[in-house]
């Protein structure tokens, strides 16, 4: 089921809004938190009934798994933990290296010997990326005993919760188990209501109207290039320039959905999209972009490969980095190649294709330079915090431009085609600014409504502020910082936003009532959400 | 808690109101046709299934816009089966003919169905057209999602907003008139290349398929089952078209179709090079509005000679009745008559060469090799 669908603003949403308000009234949580349960099995279960068994099947194994893992820390039998851990491991890296790289496996290994091994094309189930993600965290931290308390039907919906199921947000257990206990604050009132509708509506605006307008702009450019048509500089850059905001709003509505639709019934969810246009590195750009999967990439990919590399350079004797400063050897050892690693796996996570690695490879070779440049101005006593306003401006068109040249591949049908996209941005086939030159493919059917939209989405992306900082008084979502990000601001741009905040007038009722209404009137043109896919 | 109350209570009232107002403009403006016409030409799939549940006709003609613009139901040989409605969907695919008449059929007493094949309907790459829905098929009111759409969507309020891009509507039995702004011979010109673009889906890269086959056999038994009967035609084409495409491009694969056609039910034959098809391209033209579209007049003589009516009013050479056990005997014969022609026609024959049609194919074919 689709946030962007009738069947779920009309019939899924307010029927499980019913079902957990009168479970609450009922005065029993655990009920409410069974109600919720239910019906994001029921959610999951709509799209492919026979993929619901996977999902409980994971669940199942991994809760007790889990449990185990938490008895063994108990117990201090260190060693039966990690063979729990590493079964935990397997399972969940074996389901989702079937269901979701098996075909590219066998496509590159008939491709490579010549063979003609043939199976089924697999499906791949929705949000397994997700959730498996999700339940890997959740063993290594049991591994420490950290998840003993836990019952099952609160793991059963740290897990399966609709709004971040399919899609996201990565959820830890550390955030999202306190909330289902007794002294949390999960239930209805009012003000969530009012919250969760507003951010809901937003996102929903974003996805129908802004993503799938621009969409028409970028779709039928990637299509041109993968039938071969030799594109114009200019149909090219509008192409990559169409996708970069599709995806950026198609993402960003997505993920206001689920913070929205969960904040309904009380649950907050992380931030998981800050501006990631608005990022002056790369390396910001990656603490913006998907926040949640960086989290976890950090935490439990990034961190240890980055540890057991300097103990080994410790027990070398060789010299570690220290306050963002050491040798060239040790940059190698411990940034560049736990950078690499962890960004070529980002890659093949959005997806089982050449393109998604090369995707993943340009982002870590980006951040090994970003890194770089980094300990180079720190060597000479540069204080990084102190970037004057033209060197955040030239550091922002920097990461744009690398970031629109990495959504080349990433949207692209194979790697073939992200070179021919290039190739035309950089005015490889013939160029000229003559009268009906600039898109002679009749691509789009006005070229001037396309330019129109990315202006506007531009300065949107640049200089409006995001869902959470308009209602920045309010907790729009966990780990979100308004402080941090009203300083991000020119003083007399904040000053504008600042008097136009979201609060819960009729005013702005109105205002978000139209917001609402208006996206609701563009559902009749039913689009996935772009990262259903990964 | 008051103030959050309160924005609830008013988040709901404007969106009441925005509702209404939306509602109430389309309801008023009517920018799909569907009450004051026969509905809007464009978005034919959604208005003539809504359409035809209104009308409950006992005969219904199915085919693409051919049949739509040529066949008219107030046909006196279809009298005694009043109403008639024209059922043909623009650019239709064998596909969604099925759906359409299993729509018709679930909502109406229907008796007769009268069939417009197209060749290009059998292609296997050719995909439903945007606008065509599974969900609508077989339901007796407006469903949801079409509720929506026509009341409550942007696209509706565009329409209000831009009456210029309503376009054409069809009457109220289904047929529609298209104004042609060309002149005659670039009319021909535009629509024979269009008709072997990729984007048609027509006559580029044609492959037909055991598939889009079985859909017509489902058809047809599932008419005889009902006890409907069944009437199948295939649509005059200019000569300009019918030699471009079958004769000098696909003639094994046409042979190879017709014979599975009238292995499942025999055929009324309109197209070929007979004496209405190879009308010279002018100006005037009395059977031709471009190469795939002809007039009522021409649709009255298709209708005459299946119903057996006024005999002698069309040309003598204008449809053959073909079954398995003619049907070799008249492709040879067509395939003759369209050399003739072309013999006879040789500065037409220069042009359509001139036009490099089958350049896309080509293209096409080639690209399928490097895969």
């Amino acid at each position: 089921m689709l946030f962007n669908s009738y069947e779920f603003i009309l019939l899924f949403l307010p029927i499980t809004f019913l079902g957990f308000y009168l479970a609450s009234q009922l005065g029993n949580r655990r009920l409410s938190i069974f109600w919720l349960v239910a019906a994001s099995l029921f959610f999951y279960g709509w799209w492919n009934p026979p993929y619901l068994l996977l999902l409980l099947l994971s669940i199942g194994v991994n809760y007790i798994l889990g449990q185990g893992l938490n008895q063994a820390h108990l117990s201090e039998n260190e060693k039966s933990g990690k063979i729990l851990l590493l079964l935990g491991v397997v399972f969940n890296l074996g389901l989702i290296g079937y269901y979701k790289y098996f075909n590219f496996f066998i496509d590159n290994f008939n491709a490579l010997s010549g063979a003609s091994f043939n199976i089924a094309q697999i499906v791949l189930p929705l949000g397994i990326s997700f959730y498996t993600f999700q339940q890997i965290s959740y063993l290594i931290d049991s591994l420490e005993g950290e998840t003993k308390h836990y019952r099952f039907i609160d793991y059963c919906l740290f897990v399966s919760f609709f709004p971040q199921l399919i899609a996201g947000p990565i959820v830890s257990h550390q955030e999202m188990m306190p909330q289902f206990s007794k002294q949390s604050k999960i239930g209805l009132n009012k003000e969530n209501f009012a919250i969760g509708l507003t951010i809901f509506s937003i996102g929903l605006f974003k996805k129908v109207i802004l993503a799938d307008q621009i969409a028409l702009y970028a779709t039928p450019v990637f299509n041109a290039a993968s039938q071969g048509v030799p594109l114009t500089l200019a149909e090219a850059w509008m192409g990559a320039l169409a996708y970069s905001l599709q995806i950026y709003f198609d993402f960003s509505g997505y993920s206001d959905m689920a913070i929205g639709a969960a904040r309904l019934f009380g649950i907050q969810l992380p931030l998981n999209f800050n501006s990631p246009y608005k990022a002056i590195n790369i390396i910001d750009f990656w603490g913006r972009w998907h926040m949640t999967l960086t989290r976890f990439l950090t935490r439990y990919l990034y961190n240890p490969i980055a540890l057991n590399l300097s103990r080994r350079r410790v027990q070398q004797g060789k010299s570690l980095i220290k306050r963002g400063v050491g040798s060239l050897g040790a940059f190698a050892e411990l940034i560049t190649l736990p950078t690499i690693i962890t960004m070529f796996l980002a890659g093949l996570w959005h997806g089982a294709g050449w393109q998604y690695i090369v995707f993943g490879l340009l982002h870590g070779f980006y951040l090994t330079i970003n890194h770089g440049w980094h300990m180079i101005l720190k060597s000479r006593g540069y204080n990084l915090k102190q970037t004057s306003w033209l060197g955040k401006r030239i550091g922002q068109s920097i990461t744009l431009l690398a970031v629109v040249v990495a959504m080349v591949f990433f949207r692209a049908s194979d790697v073939g085609n992200a070179m021919a996209m290039l190739t035309a941005m950089v005015g490889g086939n013939k160029f000229s600014l003559a009268d009906g030159a600039l898109f002679p493919n009749h691509i789009f059917s006005d070229p001037k409504i396309g330019l129109l939209w990315l202006i506007v989405l531009m300065i949107v992306v640049f200089y409006f502020p995001n869902t959470q900082q308009w209602m920045a008084r309010y907790t729009p979502a966990l780990n979100f910082n308004p402080v941090q990000e009203i300083q991000n601001h020119p003083r007399w741009l904040a000053t504008i936003w600042k008097t136009l905040e979201w609060r819960p007038t009729v005013m702005w009722a109105g205002l978000t009532s139209a917001i609402a209404f208006t996206a609701f009137l563009g559902l009749s043109q039913l689009s996935e959400f772009i990262y259903f896919q990964f | 808690m008051h103030q959050y109350s309160k924005f609830i209570k008013g988040f709901c009232g404007f969106a009441i109101f925005y509702l209404l107002i939306v509602f109430f403009s389309n309801l008023v403006a009517d920018p799909y046709g569907i009450r004051k016409n026969g509905g809007r030409v464009s978005n034919d799939r959604l208005v003539k299934a809504i359409k035809v549940t209104q009308i409950r006709p006992r005969a219904v003609f199915l085919g693409s816009s051919g049949t739509a613009r040529g066949l008219k139901p107030e046909h006196a040989a279809l009298s005694e089966n009043d109403p008639t409605y024209n059922l043909a969907i623009l650019g239709a695919n064998i596909y969604e003919l099925k759906r359409y008449f299993e729509h018709a059929a679930a909502n109406n007493d229907l008796e007769t169905v009268v069939i417009g094949l197209d060749f290009y309907a059998f292609n296997r790459f050719r995909d439903v057209r945007t606008g065509f829905s599974e969900a609508r098929l077989g339901a007796r009111h407006l469903i949801p999602s079409d509720f929506f759409g026509l009341y409550l969507s942007l696209d509706s309020l565009n329409l209000i907003f831009n009456p210029d891009e309503r376009g054409f509507y069809f009457a109220e039995d289904g047929t529609y008139e298209h104004a042609i702004d060309l002149e005659m011979k670039r009319q021909f010109e535009v629509k024979l290349v269009e008709d072997f673009t990729q984007a048609e889906q027509m006559y580029w890269d044609f492959e037909f398929s055991q598939e889009t086959v079985n859909h017509f056999r489902a058809m047809v038994e599932a008419a005889q089952l009902d006890g409907i009967d069944v009437k199948v035609f295939l649509p005059p084409l200019h000569t300009t078209l019918f030699h471009s495409a079958m004769v000098a491009n696909y003639w094994s694969t046409y042979e190879d179709w017709l014979h599975e056609v009238v292995s499942i039910h025999p055929v009324w034959d309109f197209s070929g090079c007979n004496s209405i098809t190879v009308e010279p391209i002018k100006e005037e033209m009395a059977y031709f509005e471009d190469p795939s579209h002809y007039p009522h007049e021409v649709g009255d003589f298709i209708l005459n000679r299946m119903f057996d009516y006024q005999d002698g009013t069309a040309p003598a050479d204008f449809g053959v009745y073909v079954t398995p056990e003619n049907v070799d005997e008249h492709l040879l014969q067509v395939k003759a008559q369209c050399q003739q022609w072309a013999e006879a026609n040789p500065d037409t024959v220069r042009w359509l060469g001139n036009l490099n049609l089958t350049r896309h194919m080509k293209l096409s074919q080639a690209g399928r090799l490097q895969q």
